[in-house]
């Protein structure tokens, strides 16, 4: 079969997809040349999409409760249970929480039925949770949500400053075109970030700044900009609205003053302003360190303020460039299905309101803001949202505070969960789960970060019973009485719709109108090529765009924070990652990165286990000991569920506190406290088939791996029970009594099935052969199964630092050791780094630690 | 001469594929090891890489894997295997009539250091 165009499922630089299905349930896929993100380029989690593709624990029937259920009867359920909570309660007892992984049509249909017939706003997405901040101030400084850059400003930029973004791991190829850029314009890099990320390595210069006192930085920054300048204030009022005191807010420069509140040197604050001030094309590209923060808004504004002042937006090279999260967070933003905004860039406005009324000639229209995240999910917990409906995303994981959700959850009258896996823990709580198309057979559009709309077209049949999201929501709104308006027999009908909609009244109003596509045909919108709304860039009419007053607000003293993100191969909430064998190798277990002095006051060293307690949660994590986090700043990833693991639970560990603008949660910076947990035992589990329930011990972690699952382990007490996870089989077992030492191997006809590994003090040994074993389901030797490695002379496995091409870290040495000095050269002989990148932040790390090795 | 060996037990006291462990007074403690097919090897009870204790590791083919870091030690040469670097002494061992004998020189002279 030949490739099909698609765009990828992860992030929101929105990467152009060749798929070409290779029968059942695989597929190879590779970057397609042609789309304007990514030129052919993808990185390690795009690359692997065809690991995730297989039906595994897909949910492939409607259930209600555990039993498989009928559309109709489940549908019937749905709309029956949603039509009278609006009938005894009103319109504003029911709710919707969906998600920037939804399409373009799947978010309009939700949207059209929550505000324009239900009449309620209570529609809000995960988005709230990653982009609701810039949002905010966007629409505070332009009047509307409007991203002003593109992807090709980081090409010709010559200076790119990344705010709270580890762009090389969660964007890699944005990070990709500004590597590109370094290399060949010269470009200059600065990172600001508490962490030093595998982003900030690499940097001309890192700003190890202290969480939340970019303000200060960014005003400061414009106090400098002023006395050297480059900006006039006179020119500014001729551009911009300018609220009366805006320069004198900023108060008096005092560099001093700045770096202290940053926790920087002056020097350093020095240095990026004078880089700031000498490079006209600069790009200021911010992400979830900007966002995540209870001044999530006025920090974004803070950024968008200097661009503004300087004159740099809206030219190649120059301006604010807030990188979107997820796939589709976009395209939720421009059909407007959050709680905050009414549809199609439209607020809540009295003509607004009645001009979305007579479009979808509903019986009532939304008029009002409905319930921000947070607050939803509060207002279910008091009992006032009698049904729910989530879609796409796995809030008993994500959402701070994570405990009080679950509670929330367990407590509302009716929950439906539209979802492709059978088994999250959010689905755990619902009444009613619905089978969702999955990646691959979705059939719509999506919208990236650089406003560029591209299809996501289907390469899989879809399996089981599973339907569109937007077909799902337009049939319960027939059931529930709105046959009319929820007719739509394919996407491109919806789409025609939605566009007709942003055109709708428009006349230049908005700069977000899709008119020209409202008229396109099906066989168009099959064929339809990627389209940039907007035009390339945004460029502002004199006073269209204005200046926001921000002040740095004060920061409470902590003893140790907890700042949460992502790692680089893992997405969210590892619903589909976690099936890949390849983008487990990264990071294996969810770790706690710690500085060495927290470590140290702590008594902890890398390896051991640590229980992570803030005022909302506790949860258990691995240590890893860094200097790349600052002092009293410790760092957990948001990934691992109750699915996968005992521990690792971020959510239950975050402060719901919001941006009082946004909503949005402030995940970046919560007190905390660590303490180290001593194990009586710790063990491994190799598998081929995962043991039939979760171990019951105080840690337990399982990573899929080629050929079966392998599990890591610890406890208290006798890890006798650990035999329960073995299948049946041949066994071989040695012990140790006295060291509390203890291996059993399980055969069946001399093929590795399982080995389990205890040891009570001293090291496991490395997992890789025994994996490797399994994978091969060859006749092999039990003792030297027994022995973890075989017992010959050959070089032990070892876990890959290029996921792609599979090169461990010996080689990569060998490499160094026979001449390789730079990544290129390290690619060149061992291949490393060639295909998707997304290791060449590591290949050039290990080459600085060996130089520095060398020459000391 | 027969002074030059050490009788220290019966073959019967060793079973296939294990080891045991034979204290040295002032001396370095030796690991005697027979394997499957029932070759007998003795070694210093001490892996080169950490002093770890050989005679507790897994016995296969002719090589022992240490139980504290899974290097492969030969029972041959008491040279690692793999990537990596270190030999443990070898002590000279024969079997005559059942009895296993080991060389009275090399264990005298290994005195723990």
């Amino acid at each position: 079969m030949s490739a099909v165009r698609t765009t990828c499922a992860y992030c929101g630089v929105g990467c152009g997809v060749l798929a070409t299905p290779q029968g059942g349930r695989t597929a190879m896929i590779a970057g397609d040349p042609a789309h304007p993100a990514n030129q052919g380029k993808l990185c390690s989690k795009g690359t692997h999409l065809g690991e995730t593709i297989g039906l595994d624990g897909r949910l492939l029937n409607p259930m209600i409760a555990q039993q498989q259920a009928g559309w109709d009867e489940a549908l019937d359920l749905v709309a029956k249970r949603f039509s009278e909570a609006i009938r005894e309660h009103g319109p504003d007892s029911v709710a919707f929480y969906v998600s920037g992984q939804l399409l373009t049509e799947d978010y309009y249909a939700a949207n059209k039925l929550m505000k324009g017939f239900i009449g309620s706003a209570n529609i809000d997405t995960n988005s709230r949770l990653c982009m609701a901040s810039a949002v905010a101030a966007h629409n505070r400084a332009f009047g509307e949500d409007l991203v002003p850059t593109c992807y090709a400003d980081l090409n010709e930029a010559d200076l790119i400053v990344l705010v709270g973004s580890n762009t090389a791991w969660c964007h890699p190829v944005v990070w990709q075109r500004i590597e590109a850029a370094r290399e060949r314009r010269g470009a200059k890099l600065v990172v600001i970030d508490p962490r030093r990320t595998e982003t900030a390595e690499g940097a001309d210069l890192h700003l190890k700044l202290r969480a939340n006192s970019d303000i200060a930085l960014f005003n400061g920054l414009q106090k400098f900009l002023l006395g050297a300048d480059v900006i006039d204030p006179v020119k500014a009022a001729r551009r911009l609205a300018v609220p009366a005191g805006y320069w004198d807010g900023l108060g008096p420069y005092d560099p001093t003053a700045v770096a202290a509140t940053c926790g920087i040197s002056v020097p350093e604050l020095i240095a990026f302003y004078e880089m700031f001030a000498a490079k006209a094309r600069c790009v200021t590209l911010f992400s979830q360190g900007v966002n995540q923060s209870t001044s999530g808004t006025d920090k974004a504004n803070a950024i968008i303020n200097v661009h503004l002042a300087t004159g740099r937006i809206g030219k190649p090279g120059a301006g604010p460039f807030s990188i979107t999260g997820q796939p589709n967070a976009m395209g939720g933003r421009e059909v407007g299905g959050l709680a905050s905004t009414l549809a199609a860039h439209m607020d809540f406005a009295p003509e607004n309101v009645d001009r979305a009324g007579r479009f979808w000639g509903g019986p009532r229209t939304a008029c009002a803001p409905g319930l921000k995240a947070v607050d939803l999910f509060r207002a279910v917990g008091e009992g006032r949202i009698k049904a729910l409906w989530i879609m796409a995303t796995n809030p008993a994981v994500s959402m701070p505070a994570a405990a009080r959700v679950r509670e929330a959850l367990a407590n509302c009258p009716f929950v439906v969960v539209s979802d492709v896996i059978a088994d999250t823990d959010t689905g755990h709580f619902a009444d009613v789960r619905l089978p969702a198309l999955a990646w691959g057979e979705k059939d719509g559009t999506v919208t990236n970060s650089e406003r560029m709309i591209s299809r996501q077209r289907p390469f899989l049949p879809p399996p089981g019973e599973a339907r569109a999201d937007w077909d799902i929501v337009a049939d319960v709104g027939r059931r529930m009485g709105f046959s009319d308006a929820f007719a739509w027999q394919s996407p491109a009908a919806v789409f025609r719709e939605y566009c007709a909609m942003t055109a709708f009244e428009n006349g230049g109003a908005r700069r977000f109108d899709l008119g020209s596509h409202a008229a396109i045909t099906d066989a168009e919108y099959d064929s339809l090529r990627p389209f940039q709304w907007g035009g390339q860039r945004i460029a502002f009419a004199p006073g269209e765009a204005r200046l926001i007053s921000v002040a740095q607000p004060i920061l409470e003293p902590a003893a140790m924070t907890l700042n949460t993100g992502r790692y680089r191969d893992q997405w969210h909430t590892m619903t589909r990652t976690g099936l890949s064998p390849r983008l487990s190798q990264h990071r294996r277990e969810p770790l706690v990165a710690v500085h060495p002095t927290d470590a140290a006051a702590a008594g902890l060293r890398g390896g051991d286990l640590a229980a992570v307690q803030t005022d909302h949660g506790r949860s258990i994590f691995k240590v890893e000991v860094t200097d790349g986090q600052r002092e009293g700043d410790i760092f957990v990833p948001i990934h691992w569920t109750d699915q996968i693991a005992s521990g690792g639970r971020t959510g239950l560990l975050s402060s719901p506190s919001v941006d009082p603008i946004s909503g949005q949660p402030g995940f970046k910076a919560t007190p905390v406290q660590l303490q180290k947990i001593e194990p009586d035992w710790r063990a491994f589990l190799v598998a081929r088939h995962p043991p039939h329930s979760a171990p019951d011990c105080l840690w337990w972690v399982k990573v899929k791996v080629r050929g079966g699952w392998l599990l890591e382990l610890a406890g208290h007490g006798e890890p006798a029970a650990l035999h329960s996870l073995l299948p049946e089989g041949d066994r071989l077992e040695a012990a140790n009594p006295l060291r509390g030492m203890q291996r059993t191997v399980v055969t069946v006809a001399g093929r590795l099935q399982a080995a389990l590994f205890v040891v009570a003090d001293g090291e496991l040994p490395a997992r890789e052969w025994l994996i490797a074993q399994l994978d091969e389901n060859q006749p092999g030797n039990s003792l030297a199964y027994l022995a973890g490695r075989a017992a010959g002379a050959e070089a032990s496995t070892e876990p890959a630092i290029c996921v792609c091409l599979n090169v461990g870290e010996k080689r990569i040495a060998a490499a160094m050791a026979q001449g390789c000095a730079t990544v290129s050269e390290i690619g060149a002989a061992t291949g490393a780094g060639t295909n998707c990148g997304s290791c060449r932040p590591m290949l050039a790390r290990l080459l600085s630690e060996r130089k520095l090795a060398d020459a000391a | 001469m027969i002074g030059d060996w050490l009788d220290v037990g019966s073959v019967d006291q060793i079973a296939p594929g294990s080891a045991r462990t034979l204290p040295v007074h002032g001396g370095e403690e030796i690991a005697i090891f027979r394997t499957l097919t029932g070759n007998f090897h003795a070694l210093v009870n001490k892996c080169p890489h950490k002093k770890g204790p050989l005679s507790q590791g897994i016995v296969h083919g002719s090589v022992v894997t240490c139980p504290l870091h899974n290097w492969n030690i030969s029972l041959q040469t008491g040279e690692a295997l793999g990537e990596d670097k270190g030999c443990v002494p070898v002590i000279p061992l024969r079997i005559d009539a059942g009895r296993i004998l080991i060389e009275r020189a090399s264990v005298i002279a290994r005195k723990a250091a």
